[in-house]
């Protein structure tokens, strides 16, 4: 069940000028529209340069719209109090590398204006997995305890939305394992995470929802039961299936492939089961597996993307 | 054009007017200050800009120079300065000048040099003059006009007058009686005899009997000391 | 102004830390050193000399310090994103511009302190004194520097490193050659031109009382009031426009 509505987004278009004073235009993004309610965890989702960072800078005011409107909690983004309720995660991003964990939290802290004590910032950096090292220089930490370093910092002031732009982009599976299960506990928490990953089995794992964006336009936006839950099919593995049955088959089902002694029948169409079961039984063969067969937010993710391209 | 553009239009106009008109006080206030900043307008000048602003520091290596000639190449036997085949020295007092418009030294001994040893003595005035235009409350330099005027000259008016100019201005006993020195002799060669008098009893307040003969001899017994430090340094 | 000052820490600390300015530290300590030790010249001279040199000193070495510090501020942090980190928080861009001159004035600040107080003393040692004019022409020169360092910060917002760090170091030279040309400036429209081209170079000489200062004098109080106006103004207006560019730039 939704609860409030905390993000929501009109018509968001986005031109970049570029080349000699800036006559030729890039569309960044071209009328997105979403909303994003409390407590969901919203992936983006897009090829590269689909637009989804250039959608999180809006967000955050490090870009200026060219047309459209988006409200965080009811607060026009360029207003710079919409900006205390979200914390925010770059891809890559780097950090004053010269000053200590807790003086960089410390500096976030009061960027933020947060009325918790230094026990308070130590627990975020607990929470992270990162106390131990509150001492030591950023420039001495990894790549992964950085970018934990930066979902602890994002997390000063306790705000309601969390943005995560690749958070797990140049992390080894430890580490990336290490962001996912943060994400876990966040949303746990009740946090609103708008998260963007090339990583979909991920995102499959951790969202409730998905914008799938290319060229700044929204391809779709549904929840993951949704947009992956349909059937897509069976699959049949059965032994015994002689060559020459093969021409029947193939009548019915969209592939057959032969392993050894055993054939595995793709059925797109669910109806053709039962007549296909009767024509395996007809030949004497025998069913050694039937399996739904679900398309996975790759597959979801890939037909979209290209039915854009060459529609 | 929206409201911020406007403010940001009218404060940009209003700095430049402002810093405009703080632009000429600041300039004429270096003017008055006796501060010569066209030294930036040669390369040299750029050059030493680029560097931290060195023109005063060259003007002190140049000094070395100065003061190694006066000491080197004067007769210290106080007879008469003799200068033994050397170099104009005039030129690098110039540029020390130049450089820094408030090295008094310089001023002095350059217009002293250009009086007395070279004979020049409008050009020896005429130094003194510009010296005095950057540093107006600077005593040595009156003093040396004074002498100038009394000894090559022999216009003890002019004398007596920048001899009272530098005594209003001096800091210390020995340029006040120097200066008393003067007044009162310029008076006696004006047949001023009360008023020579009167300087002259005004300087033994200060001084005490004998003041003159007794600055003579104790510079000439410096500069002996000095040249006996410099001859035994460079023996070793 | 707690995110002013936390900027402003943060900037003083990164540069505090790199070795990169204890390295510019040493060879002026060095040279203070070395030269306060030399005995080129007789007594009086040599007290003059060494407030000559120190002077000037302080200000090749403010100036390096500002081209070290100042021009890369910004650009630095959008290339590394880090400024994503700062300004995705409530975070005005005044408050960044400005936290970033603060955090580098404490840093030249102290620079100049430590070479400073190591030039007086010996200026003291060797029997010297040291005068009102003289810490007063020194404060001029930080003033002047900071000026240096509000104009790196503002270019900062908008053009790359190199090329900011050399428009400073022409102002530099421009700035103090300035005071001779504009008094050859008449009333024609070749001057009129000339002097609205040189009003947008910061008359730095203005901030250069070192023939003053080493002869004892004293520095006018209507000049130093003067002077610390239009210091504001050549402060203020940089810093404001940079945070006004830096806002209208998509990050």
């Amino acid at each position: 069940m939704l609860g409030d509505l905390i993000i929501s987004a009109r018509e968001l278009k986005k031109v970049y000028g570029s080349g000699i004073l800036g006559r030729r235009k890039v569309v960044a993004l071209d009328g997105v529209s979403f909303d994003v309610f409390e407590g969901e965890v919203f992936g983006v989702l897009g090829p590269n340069g689909a637009g989804k960072t250039t959608l999180f800078k809006i967000l955050l005011g490090l870009a200026k719209l060219t047309s459209g409107k988006a409200t965080i909690k009811g607060i026009d983004i360029s207003s710079r109090d919409a900006r205390k309720s979200m914390g925010f995660v770059a891809e890559e991003s780097y950090y004053y590398g010269h000053l200590k964990l807790k003086e960089h939290m410390k500096m976030m802290a009061d960027l933020v204006e947060f009325g918790g004590t230094e026990k308070d910032m130590d627990d975020l950096l607990e929470l992270v997995g990162l106390l131990p090292w509150k001492d030591a220089k950023i420039s001495t930490l990894s790549r992964g305890m950085q970018q934990r370093f930066g979902i602890a910092q994002a997390l000063l002031g306790d705000p309601d939305i969390l943005i995560l732009d690749e958070p797990a982009t140049g992390l080894d599976p430890i580490g990336r394992r290490e962001i996912r299960d943060l994400m876990v506990s966040l949303k746990e928490r009740g946090k609103t995470i708008l998260y963007s990953s090339h990583q979909l089995s991920e995102v499959e794992m951790i969202c409730d929802r998905v914008m799938i964006l290319d060229k700044g336009r929204p391809l779709k936006i549904s929840s993951l039961d949704l947009l992956i839950g349909g059937l897509g099919g069976f699959e049949i593995v059965a032994s015994g299936v002689r060559t020459q049955d093969g021409d029947e088959l193939s009548g019915l089902c969209s592939s057959v492939l032969r392993k050894g002694e055993r054939v595995v029948l793709r059925l797109d169409d669910e109806s053709l089961l039962f007549p296909c079961i009767d024509i395996l039984k007809g030949m004497g063969a025998r069913i050694v597996s039937i399996s739904p067969v679900r398309e996975s937010l790759e597959d979801v993710f890939i037909r979209l993307v290209r039915g854009d391209e060459e529609g | 054009m929206s409201s911020k553009s406007h403010i940001v239009v009218i404060a940009i106009i209003s700095s430049i007017l402002i810093s405009a008109v703080l632009e000429d006080e600041i300039l004429w206030g270096r003017e008055r200050a006796g501060i010569r900043d066209e030294v930036e307008r040669t390369p040299m000048g750029v050059l030493l800009s680029m560097m931290g602003g060195l023109k005063e520091l060259v003007a002190d290596i140049l000094w070395i120079k100065v003061d190694d000639y006066f000491h080197h190449h004067i007769d210290p036997s106080g007879k008469g300065a003799t200068l033994l085949g050397e170099k104009d020295i005039m030129p690098i007092i110039r540029l020390q000048t130049w450089l820094d418009p408030h090295y008094v030294k310089a001023y002095v001994i350059g217009g002293w040099h250009l009086a007395f040893n070279l004979n020049r003595v409008p050009e020896g005035i005429r130094f003194l003059e510009e010296g005095k235009r950057f540093n107006p409350n600077e005593p040595l330099i009156w003093m040396e006009l004074s002498r100038i005027y009394f000894f090559k000259l022999k216009d003890y008016a002019k004398a007596r007058y920048c001899a009272v100019r530098a005594m209003r201005l001096s800091r210390d006993k020995d340029e006040l009686a120097s200066s008393l020195w003067l007044i009162s002799r310029s008076y006696g060669k004006m047949g001023k005899e009360k008023e020579a008098s009167f300087y002259e009893k005004a300087l033994e307040r200060v001084a005490g009997k004998g003041y003159v003969e007794r600055s003579l001899r104790e510079a000439l017994e410096e500069a002996e000391r000095e040249h006996e430090h410099e001859h035994g340094e460079h023996s070793r | 102004m707690r995110r002013v000052k936390a900027i402003a820490i943060c900037t003083a600390l990164e540069a505090f830390r790199r070795r990169t300015i204890y390295v510019v530290l040493f060879f002026a300590l060095a040279l203070i050193l070395f030269l306060g030790n030399a005995s080129f010249f007789g007594l009086g001279v040599q007290e003059k000399f060494l407030k000559d040199f120190g002077l000037s000193l302080l200000s090749l070495f403010g100036l390096l310090l500002a081209l070290y510090l100042s021009p890369g501020s910004i650009q630095t942090d959008i290339e590394r994103k880090t400024i994503y980190n700062v300004l995705s928080k409530p975070v005005r861009k005044e408050d960044l511009i400005f936290g970033k001159f603060i955090g580098i004035s404490i840093v030249i600040l102290a620079s100049f302190a430590i070479m400073l107080s190591i030039l007086v003393s010996f200026i003291l040692i060797r029997g010297g004194s040291v005068g009102l004019g003289f810490l007063t022409a020194s404060a001029l020169i930080y003033l002047e520097i900071l000026i240096l360092v509000s104009i790196s910060i503002f270019l900062s917002s908008s053009i790359p490193t190199v090329i900011g760090a050399s428009i400073v170091l022409a102002i530099y030279v421009l700035g103090h050659m300035k005071g001779g040309y504009m008094k050859e400036l008449k009333g024609d429209v070749a001057s009129n031109l000339a002097r609205i081209a040189l009003s947008f170079i910061p008359s730095l000489y203005g901030f250069d009382m070192k023939s003053i200062a080493v002869h004892g004098g004293v520095i006018p109080t209507l000049y130093l009031l003067q002077i610390l106006g239009y210091w504001i103004i050549w402060v203020v207006i940089p810093l404001w426009l940079g945070s006004i560019l830096l806002g209208r730039k998509d990050l």
